[in-house]
């Protein structure tokens, strides 16, 4: 089943300038997408358009089939969640009270979280390894951390979808293919479709079902990681000719030449 | 074990809602507790016993003492309530009515319709208000534009244009005062001294009509606020209509501030350390600080007014200097503290 469908999306920030060119792409329910490209090129923007963040110029965004505009917008945070790049940290919030906040889609909007709120906002923590920091503040944590927290609290929402802009760009070795290896026991377990940008080519494979490369504003490529990650293709994706992949241990690598 | 560590196991046992109750339960303890003691001093100390038989100190208390600590109250918990949204609202731990160029705005605006007559109203409602609603409405408007550029609100540019516009609001007021004849003038100097002063509840009871509709806006908005605090594109993707909670919250600040601010002049500060000490007590979960800065502001200003009734004895400190010289200094620290996080 088509979960997500993006029809021809324009989108400019500024006049004449346009970001997004007759973008389409379709999401299966229950696979892992992942968009990639260059800086710039218009990822964040038309993951924003998926999470109905912003409206397009032209062109339309289907969830279920549905327009987003007919529905309403806390039923819609029920289904489907953002972690955005960066998050703010004006206020010493708790990472367990950043968490909360995921849960308020399925709160009344006159009622506190309850004991029930609060363990699932545990649990969610639990998934991304981070429940040891639930009752540090946010403004203490290291970047990576509060990535992660982030991501909790998307999770936190019960999501039957996750939208996420670049969720591992502060995080080490090991929490990056955590982070993987957490969404992709949530899909198998309950389901979940992920929607991911990211930088991180080399945890694409095998994991995804669909690679999505963006170049100048538009679909450059598209299709499983093994089609989409070859050197030809991401060389035109990224306007780099030095551009390496292969293989170590049956494990895809990718690389640009620093001496070329 | 650290201060937070002990608060954060209290937490675990008492259910969010029942915190809540306790918090604002505290508060209202500590409000009786100021409007008691502001009642009490003053140049003239009340005696409870001289009240049921001493027709003149009856007079002095319920047509001069509570109509002046009432209006203490209204305008601390108004200006309290503002300033806990208006931090939340721009992510902004300085932000409040004065740093924002809300209350320049709307001494601007008052002044101007005293200076072309105090007593005029248009349809019942005293033209002072409006044209101070009016004047913070356009400074709200003009700071938040210049500090919205493209996606963020830039925290530093925020404070600036506050200040700058509240530099030339005040640069304003003295053209006004300068040009106007000296009867307005003199008036336009009074009321911009700040004074609580006031005869009588009529006055009291038309700033309720606007005050409270503002007050029932801004404790509905708290859940909108709290997600808006966490993070901005975070409470898009929650659900929060994030443009029309921004407009209420203007338009309601704007009203809010301009009705204070028509009666009392521009009191500073108080929207900024109340929101603090609420933090303080009770975390910062704005579902908490808001009714809690409500409360507690009330009484501050009740407190600070007391201060400058009976602090010199028999003259008179303008309230505004009182709370001035608490929290400009409080300010000071706190953009101090601030800088390990690099807001500013």
């Amino acid at each position: 089943m088509i979960l997500l469908d993006a029809l021809d999306l324009h989108f400019e920030y500024a006049p004449q300038r346009p970001t997004l060119q007759s973008v389409s792409l379709r999401i299966e329910s229950g696979s892992m997408a992942a968009i990639i490209g260059s800086n710039g090129c218009g990822k964040s923007t038309l993951i924003r358009l998926l999470g109905g963040l912003l409206q397009p110029k032209k062109g339309k965004v289907l969830y279920r089939g549905l327009p987003f505009k007919h529905q309403d917008r806390r039923h819609f945070a029920r289904q489907l969640a953002y972690v955005p790049q960066t998050t703010s940290r004006a206020f010493p919030f708790t990472s367990l009270e950043v968490v909360l906040t995921g849960r308020t889609p399925h709160t009344s909007p006159f009622r506190l979280e309850n004991t029930m709120d609060v363990k699932q906002a545990m649990d969610a923590l639990e998934t991304v390894a981070m429940s040891h920091v639930a009752h540090r503040r946010i403004t203490e944590l290291s970047g990576g951390e509060r990535q992660l927290v982030s991501v909790a609290r998307a999770l936190a929402q019960q999501p039957e979808c996750i939208l996420l802009d670049e969720p591992s760009s502060s995080l080490d070795l090991k929490h990056r293919a955590g982070l993987i290896r957490a969404l992709t026991e949530l899909r198998n377990r309950t389901g979940l479709t992920v929607v991911m940008v990211t930088h991180d080519l080399a945890l694409l494979d095998p994991g995804f079902d669909r690679v999505f490369a963006l170049g100048c504003g538009s679909v450059a490529a598209s299709g499983s990681p093994a089609q989409v990650l070859r050197a030809s293709v991401l060389a035109e994706t990224y306007d780099d000719p030095y551009v390496r992949t292969g293989r170590v241990d049956g494990h895809l690598c990718v690389w640009s030449e620093v001496h070329a | 074990m650290t201060r937070s560590a002990v608060v954060d196991t209290n937490r675990k046992t008492l259910s969010a809602e029942r915190r809540l109750i306790r918090s604002l339960l505290i508060m209202l303890l500590v409000l009786a507790l100021c409007t008691f003691v502001s009642l009490w001093a003053g140049y003239e100390r009340i005696n409870i016993f001289n009240l049921s038989h001493d027709e003149i100190a009856r007079s002095v208390f319920f047509r001069l003492r509570l109509p002046r600590v009432v209006m203490a109250g209204i305008i601390g918990a108004t200006l309290a309530a503002v300033g806990a949204a208006l931090q939340a609202m721009f992510r902004n731990p300085l932000a409040e009515p004065l740093t924002l160029g809300v209350s320049g705005g709307g001494a601007l605006g008052a002044s101007l319709a005293i200076s072309l007559g105090w007593g005029a109203r248009v349809a019942g409602t005293p033209i002072v208000f409006l044209a101070a609603f009016a004047g913070a409405a356009v400074s709200v408007s003009i700071v938040y534009r210049i500090a919205r550029a493209g996606a963020v609100v830039a925290s530093g540019s925020l404070l600036l244009a506050g200040i700058v516009v509240n530099l030339i609001a005040n640069a304003g007021v003295l053209t006004i005062q300068y040009v106007s004849d000296q009867t307005r003038s003199l008036q336009i100097l009074r009321w911009l001294i700040g004074s609580l002063d006031v005869v009588g509840f009529s006055l009291i009871w038309q700033m309720l009509l606007f005050l409270i509709p503002g007050w029932i806006v801004l404790l509905l908005l708290a859940r909108d606020l709290q997600l808006l605090a966490v993070d901005e594109e975070s409470a898009a993707s929650l659900g929060v209509n994030v443009q029309r909670c921004e407009r209420a919250i203007y338009l309601v600040s704007s009203l809010l501030v301009g009705v204070t601010v028509a009666v009392g002049g521009s009191i500073g500060f108080v929207g900024l350390i109340v929101p603090h000490i609420s933090r303080l007590l009770f975390g910062q979960d704005v579902r908490f600080v808001l009714p809690c800065s409500l409360l507690l502001g009330a009484g501050f200003l009740m407190l600070a007014d007391a201060l400058a009734r009976s602090v010199l004895g028999q003259t008179e400190l303008p309230v505004g200097a009182v709370t001035g010289i608490l929290g400009g200094p409080f300010f000071l620290w706190l953009m101090r503290r601030q800088q390990r996080y690099a807001i500013l």
